[in-house]
């Protein structure tokens, strides 16, 4: 019988392409075939700022009566705090009534006599991120970036896309991460921490102003906290104390001192996007990217993502042809595991993800 | 319009958001059964991000079981069976892939129609980003940047009788085209406008050329008439064109059926009023998915749907965990030293990896106290959409049903029956008297886009392979002391022998009746209690059904209580779970 998985990517190298597209319209910066570094800006674009609604009518007191023609802005237009937006003449020149603009903002839209007037619009940038070149380019809306990088896909993160060089904390991933075991060294850096992390290491990682920080697995009650810290954070297994895949755990060790790119993805229940760490490689060229088959066969790589083997990771002996009775009752299609530690064993094919 | 030739075998694909199965429906000594099925991983997301790619995948690991082929060399389904077996005669399918419509309710302030808005709103996979009114001390700014924020796909608009004034609802109007005017052209919502038929005109006029306008029937013409039909209507086509059919692959798919791809949901629904009609019966169907739990009933003919969407127990564990606390979920568990932290980390992993199963004990609890809680909010929604009457008597519980349906992935494929029930009673809290049915192979949803190429087909499938009586729920209503009588039970077993049962406050009471059996159960509730037959303490005698959980006494009172105390609430769940034999 055939049974198919989910796929979790750990490629050493491979050469993969990522899109950094604009939230709304905006200008992009690169052009086709462009170099582009992991700082470079690719485009720039307004973030909404707040609405606030003046009562023109109420300030030059014509009531609900049209004030278009005691405008002195135009739908579109900036304006500066304190600057006159209506004025309506009163006695000759003198005494005019006026609508002032409480904040500096642009005017969006008008109405008879309201105006709604937008605040704080802020300029934001979104960057490569990755070290590459630019493949296309989708005017007023974002660009491909390709590198040839190591790839390793987790499973949650949080926070907004960041790059650093990659410092470990941890020797094994076994370790929990924790406030003693981080130094000056993270400073600036994307943190590869262990099974989890204690709530006073995540203060002392935040302290050391990191760019990023990746775990095995994150204990779901540090989850609030997780949310104040200033750079994404990446679990690669899941929740509770969890080592990190050995697969996963050696490419990120054997890329210390590189620089990283940290995408937390998207954890919409419906589209969600793996989070992943990016790492590019100099080289002259890597094998084009392509998700490998997910059906499960003797000698697939696998981890175990749940139940008392989680974190196992090996590869697959066998797929027997009758279901395997589990201690809480169930009868379950099963696959036996040749674990790194050596050891055999049987887990049910719903609990393992193929590696690759 | 279906196939010219005769429609024997059959496949049938549920695509739900985490996995994806098939069905083969064949005919076997002249009767259409259910053959054998597969499934695969749901590949709407990276890497695949193809529906179809599921399908196959589903489809690769039937021929695998079967022997057949129903795939040719480019991964195209043949159709129909050629004379050596391969293919099939026809190929439908439903989705549940799809993430919901996001909406923001407009109406004007807090008003009868607004209400009726939010039940119209459970039918169909929605879920509301916020609702937005004027008048009051609301602030049209903070209502434009709500739309704007949000962005959603629709926003329904309502307010207003047939032939009132106009005017708020012309305002309201200006509030939704404003901020659908700051929002880029390709972001923009469609507007749904089931109010005063009156100011359709108006508001066409201040929306033309900005998006997109749907006026349908008011849904509070008058006051005293809610009619929820139009705007549910005008729903579920946004969500077939702007969600479903926007999944990728789903042309592809839809290529496949000679039928329109049909929402889990909705396919799930017509089965349930399949058996109500047939029996004439009020039937309650259940089905936790991974993302959404959808309640299908038929009450007094009436059919109604709520579909909990983002609740369930795979990807949906993340939101139930959000809107019924993780507390609120551990308070379910019992799990040696288990903290709420780790009944959390379990949760929010099977979030994470929505296709795992559990393999420990732990595991195993803390997945059904999510279950128990994607029901209990999904019931909360579904409250208003039953209207009270004989069968509704107590406004804050269940109808009484007659019979109830464990359908999907998860309800009815425990360990045991028990664990399936135990869920069932807790989280829901039925009343009176009523056969509990599990849908154990969980074809009730794909038997609803069936009978439309088959009506035959879907029916005998339904009644010979789908439905397997469980048993027999008795669950009175009423408090009392721990330990006082609620019931007296004496059930005359067919081959005449009796058995009579004092059943007391507190308890769950199991009377064994085999499968296929019927007995004569009289029942004799203490004052305080009401089992359905009129009134409290009022008793009287029926013919039950049998089935794996024989008949099961619910004597914890409604509505259901747990213990406060940490060590009380864990003696009563283990006490509950023995008392049915979980």
């Amino acid at each position: 019988m055939k049974h198919y998985c989910t796929l979790t990517r750990v490629v050493p190298l491979t050469l993969l392409r990522r899109e950094r597209m604009l939230p709304t319209r905006g200008k992009i910066l690169v052009g086709m075939d462009d170099r582009v570094d992991a700082v470079d800006i690719i485009g720039r674009y307004e973030r909404p700022g707040r609405l606030i609604r003046l009562d023109a009518g109420a300030a030059l007191r014509l009531g609900h009566r049209d004030v278009a023609d005691f405008l002195k802005k135009r739908v579109g237009e900036s304006v500066q705090r304190g600057e006159v937006i209506a004025l309506k003449p009163r006695l000759g020149k003198l005494f005019p009534r006026v609508l002032q603009a409480p904040v500096s903002g642009r005017l969006v839209a008008m109405s008879d006599s309201q105006i709604l007037l937008e605040s704080d619009v802020e300029e934001t940038e979104v960057r490569a991120h990755l070290s590459g070149r630019i493949v296309s380019v989708m005017p007023e809306r974002g660009a491909v970036v390709e590198t040839a990088a190591a790839l390793v896909q987790g499973v949650w993160g949080f926070g907004e896309m960041s790059h650093g060089v990659l410092r470990a904390v941890v020797d094994s991933p076994e370790d929990v991460l924790s406030e003693d075991k981080v130094d000056v060294s993270c400073l600036g850096a994307i943190v590869i921490g262990g099974a989890d992390a204690t709530a006073e290491g995540l203060v002392q990682v935040s302290k050391m102003q990191a760019r990023g920080l990746i775990l095995g697995g994150l204990s779901a009650t540090l989850l609030d906290h997780v949310a104040t810290l200033p750079f994404p954070v990446v679990v690669m297994e899941g929740f509770g104390r969890c080592p990190m895949n050995p697969f996963a755990f050696e490419i990120l060790k054997s890329h210390i001192g590189h620089e990283a790119a940290v995408d937390p993805g998207y954890a919409d229940p419906w589209r969600p996007r793996r989070p992943e760490v990016i790492i590019p490689v100099p080289v002259a060229s890597a094998p084009v990217d392509s998700a490998p088959d997910v059906l499960l066969t003797e000698g697939c790589k696998v981890r175990v993502v749940r139940g008392e083997r989680r974190g196992v990771a090996g590869v697959v002996m066998s797929l027997p042809e009758h279901p395997t009775r589990y201690d809480v009752g169930v009868l379950l299609p099963s696959v036996e595991i040749q674990a790194d530690s050596g050891d055999r064993v049987m887990v049910p094919v719903s609990n393992v993800e193929i590696v690759g | 319009m279906t196939d010219s030739y005769a429609i024997e075998s059959i496949l049938a694909a549920d695509c739900g958001t985490s996995t994806t199965r098939v069905f083969l429906l064949d005919v076997v000594d002249e009767q259409y059964r259910f053959v054998a099925g597969g499934e695969a991983p749901t590949s709407v997301a990276a890497p695949g991000n193809d529906i179809v790619l599921g399908v196959i995948q589903a489809i690769r690991q039937l021929e695998s079981i079967t022997g057949k082929r129903f795939l040719d060399d480019e991964q195209k389904l043949i159709r129909p069976e050629r004379s050596d077996g391969s293919g099939v005669d026809a190929f439908v399918a439903t989705v549940s892939a799809g993430p919901p419509l996001r909406v923001v309710l407009a109406g004007l302030v807090p008003e009868m129609s607004v209400t009726s808005a939010v039940k119209a709103l459970s039918w169909v996979p929605t879920l509301l980003e916020g609702t937005v009114s004027l008048g009051g001390d609301s602030d049209p700014a903070e209502q434009i940047d709500l739309i704007r924020q949000v962005a959603p796909d629709v926003v329904v608009m309502v307010g207003g009788t047939d032939g009132g004034a106009v005017q708020a609802i012309g305002a309201l109007s200006d509030a939704v085209a404003l901020a659908s005017k700051l929002l880029e052209r390709e972001r923009r919502p469609e507007l749904v406008f089931a109010g005063n038929v009156n100011a359709r005109s108006l508001i066409a006029e201040k929306v033309a050329g900005l998006i997109n306008f749907h006026p349908v029937d008011n849904i509070r013409p008058r006051l005293d008439v809610e009619q929820a039909g139009p705007l549910v209507e005008e729903l579920e086509t946004l969500y077939a064109d702007r969600k479903m059919a926007r999944l990728p692959g789903f042309g592809r798919l839809s290529a496949w059926s000679p039928i329109s791809v049909v929402p889990g949901a909705r396919a799930f629904g017509r089965v349930i009023q399949f058996v109500a009609e047939q029996y004439g019966l009020n039937v309650l169907g259940v089905d936790v998915g991974s993302s959404q739990t959808v309640l299908a009933s038929v009450l007094n003919g009436e059919f109604a749907l709520t579909v909990g969407s983002g609740w369930g127990v795979g990807l949906g564990a993340r939101r139930v965990v959000s809107d019924a606390t993780p507390a609120g979920i551990a308070r379910w568990v019992i799990g040696e030293d288990a903290t709420v932290a780790d009944v959390l980390d379990i949760a929010l992993t099977k979030a994470a990896y929505p296709r795992s199963v559990a393999t420990t004990a732990l595991e195993v609890e803390a997945e059904q106290a999510v279950a128990r809680e994607a029901l209990r909010l999904t019931a909360g929604r579904a409250m208003p959409v039953w209207e009270a009457d004989a069968h509704r008597p107590y406004p804050d519980l269940s109808p009484f049903w007659d019979v109830i349906v464990l359908s999907g992935g998860f309800l009815p494929r425990q360990a045991n029956f028990a664990q399936s029930a135990l869920m069932l009673l807790d989280a829901l809290q039925p009343i009176g008297i009523c056969t509990l049915v599990a849908d154990t192979m969980g074809l009730a949803g794909v038997l609803g886009a069936v009978g439309a190429v088959q009506p035959m087909a879907a029916a005998q499938v339904l009644e010979h392979d789908a439905l397997l009586t469980l048993g027999t729920l008795i669950c009175p209503v009423g408090t009392a002391g721990e330990g006082d009588l609620v019931l007296r039970a004496r059930l005359k077993y067919p081959d005449k022998q009796t058995l009579t049962l004092d059943v007391t406050y507190g308890s769950i009471e199991v009377i064994p009746l085999e499968a296929g059996q019927k007995a004569t159960l009289e029942l004799r509730p203490t004052r305080q209690f009401d089992i359905g037959w009129g009134r409290r303490g009022r008793g009287a005698v029926a013919e039950v059904d049998g089935g794996p959980l024989g008949i099961v006494i619910d004597a914890r009172g409604r509505p259901l209580a747990l213990p406060e105390g940490e060590d009380d609430r864990r003696r009563v769940l283990q006490k509950w779970r023995w008392n049915i034999g979980y």
